[in-house]
C-alpha cells in the first residue's frame, strides 16, 4: 500500500475498503468498492433521504452536509469521505419532532412529491448557519442547485425565510 | 462506480502530493471538490490522489500582490472580503457567474484552472489580471504565466507531473478597473456561449493599459491582443468600447477559423466586451 501522512492510504482487499465516517454524529466503519460514489453508499446503508436523481452533479437530490457544507453526494467517491462528517436529512429531525426547517417547509407548503425537499432542506441549513438572516436573493441563490419539477420555487423560497425567523426564535427560546 | 480504482491516497503536503504523482504516473488521478471530474476518470486510473487536506486554501494579499490557494472553493472566491477590494471585485464577480451554489461550494479554483474546460469561468479572469500559476514538481517551488500553464503541453503536466498550489495576481492590478460578463442559457449553467474579463489601467479618462480575455467561444481562454493594442492611450468612453468589441469579433473569426457554429458565440463576445469595458470605465471618477 502506498504510504502517507495525512488521513493515509485506504487500499481495496477482496475488491473493497474500510472507510471511517461520521454520518449524523455518529462514528461508522464502511466497506465500500474503491470507485463507488458516495450516494450509493449511502443508500445501501439505508440513508435513503439522499436521492438519486440525475447522478451527474446538475440536480441537487443527492445533497448531504459534508464537515457542515452542502456537498453533491452523486460527484464523490465514497471513499473521499474518509475521516470526515456528514449529515443527511436522517440527522436533521424526526416525523416526532422536526427540525424547524422541516416545519417551515411543511408550513408554507413548500413540499409536493417530495423528492427535492432533503436536498433543499440540507443546502437551507448550511445557508443559515453562515448566514441566518438571508434576503430573498440569497435564499434564491442557495437553492439554485437545487430543482424541484412540481413548484415554481416561490413556495421554497418562502420556506427559508421563516426558517430563519423560526431558528431565531428558537434561539431566543420563544415560540414562532 | 469505476471498477478500474484500487487505492486512496490522502497525502498532507505538496511535496507529498507530487511524488506519489510522480512516482505513480499515469496510473493516479488527483482529486480536491470532485464534481464533474470524478465522473470523468480514465479507465487505465487506478489511484486516486486526493488532496482536499492540503493547506491550500488561503487567500491573501501583501506588497508582492494578491495569492489565491489552489483549494479555495469558487464560493469562498465569492465570499471573500478580500477579493472584493481587488481590482473592482472581478474575481469575486467571476466565481459567481455561472454554474449553481453546490458546484461552487464543492468546486476548487485549481480543479477550474488545471482542466480549462471553455466554459469554466476562472481562466479568462486569471488572464486578464496577468496572474501566475505557482506549483511544485516534487522538486521544488515554480511559477510560470498563467497563460503558459494553460498552453499546449503544460496543461498536460499540471494534475499529473506538475501540482498547483497558488495563483498570485501582481499588486499594481489591485486598483485597476476590472469587469467581468457572461452568457448563457440560465445563471446557474454550467455552459456558456460566451464570457468575457476585462481589466484595465485607467489614469484620468485614458487607458495606459488594456487587458481582454474570452472564453467559451474558443476551446481555451485566450487574450485579444488586437483589441487590447487598440484600447492602449485611448480615451476611455463608448467609442472605444465599440471598437475593441468589433476587434474581439475579428480576432475571434481567425481563432475559430470563422466556424458558422460559433457565430452567435462570437457576435455575443463583442456585445459582452462592450459592456464590460463600459461598466469597467464606469467605475472609477
Amino acid at each position: 500500500m502506498t504510504k502517507t501522512k495525512g488521513r493515509g492510504s485506504v487500499k481495496a482487499v477482496d475488491g473493497l475498503i474500510d472507510i471511517v465516517v461520521e454520518i449524523n454524529g455518529k462514528d461508522r466503519k464502511l466497506k465500500v468498492a474503491p470507485g463507488e460514489y458516495l450516494l450509493d453508499a449511502l443508500r445501501r446503508e439505508g440513508y435513503k433521504g439522499a436521492k438519486k436523481g440525475c447522478d451527474n452533479g446538475d440536480c441537487g437530490t443527492c445533497t448531504i452536509l459534508l464537515d457542515e457544507k452542502p456537498a453533491l453526494s452523486c460527484m464523490m467517491f465514497a471513499a473521499q469521505a474518509h475521516g470526515r462528517r456528514i449529515v443527511t436529512i436522517e440527522g436533521l429531525g424526526t416525523t416526532d419532532r422536526p427540525h424547524p426547517i422541516q416545519q417551515a417547509f411543511a408550513e408554507t407548503g413548500a413540499v409536493q412529491c417530495g423528492f427535492c425537499i432533503p436536498g433543499m432542506i440540507l443546502v437551507t441549513k448550511a445557508l443559515l448557519d453562515e448566514n441566518p438572516d438571508p434576503d430573498e436573493r440569497q435564499a434564491r441563490r442557495a437553492l439554485d442547485g437545487n430543482l424541484c419539477r412540481c413548484t415554481g420555487y416561490v413556495k421554497q423560497v418562502s420556506a427559508v425565510l421563516l426558517s430563519a425567523k423560526k431558528l431565531k426564535s428558537s434561539k431566543k427560546g420563544a415560540k414562532p | 462506480m469505476k471498477n478500474n480504482i484500487r487505492q486512496f491516497c490522502f497525502p498532507a503536503s505538496a511535496k507529498e502530493a507530487s511524488s506519489l504523482m510522480a512516482r505513480l504516473g499515469p496510473k493516479a488521478v488527483v482529486v480536491a471538490g470532485g464534481t464533474r471530474h470524478t465522473r470523468m476518470i480514465s479507465p487505465s486510473v487506478e489511484t486516486v490522489i486526493d488532496i482536499s487536506d492540503l493547506p491550500l486554501r488561503r487567500i491573501k494579499a501583501d506588497a508582492k500582490g494578491l495569492s489565491i490557494g489552489a483549494l479555495c472553493t469558487i464560493d469562498s472566491l465569492e465570499k471573500s472580503p478580500l477579493l472584493a477590494k481587488w481590482a473592482d471585485g472581478v474575481i469575486a464577480k467571476t466565481a459567481g457567474l455561472g454554474s449553481n451554489a453546490l458546484a461552487r461550494a464543492m468546486g476548487t479554483v485549481g480543479g477550474n484552472v488545471v482542466r480549462p474546460h471553455p466554459y469554466n469561468n476562472l481562466p479568462a479572469v486569471f488572464l486578464a489580471l496577468d496572474a501566475k500559476a505557482v506549483f511544485t514538481d516534487g522538486k521544488g517551488e515554480k511559477s510560470i504565466p498563467f497563460a503558459d500553464m494553460i498552453a499546449g503541453e503544460n496543461m498536460l503536466r499540471f494534475g499529473h507531473k506538475y501540482l498547483l498550489t497558488e495563483l498570485r495576481i501582481p499588486a499594481a492590478t489591485k486598483g485597476w478597473s476590472a469587469a467581468a460578463e457572461c452568457l448563457s442559457l440560465t445563471k446557474s449553467s454550467w455552459s456558456s456561449y460566451a464570457q468575457v474579463a476585462v481589466a484595465l489601467d485607467l489614469k484620468g479618462g485614458l487607458i495606459r493599459q488594456a487587458a481582454i480575455a474570452i472564453s467559451a467561444v474558443i476551446p481555451k481562454a485566450a487574450r485579444m491582443a488586437k483589441a487590447e493594442a487598440l484600447l492602449a492611450g485611448k480615451p476611455a468612453g463608448e467609442e472605444a468600447a465599440r471598437e475593441a468589441a468589433t476587434a474581439v469579433v475579428t480576432e475571434l473569426e481567425t481563432l475559430t477559423a470563422g466556424a458558422a457554429s460559433r457565430a452567435y458565440g462570437r457576435e455575443m463576445a463583442g456585445v459582452l466586451t462592450r459592456r464590460a469595458l463600459m461598466t469597467a470605465f464606469g467605475s472609477r471618477p
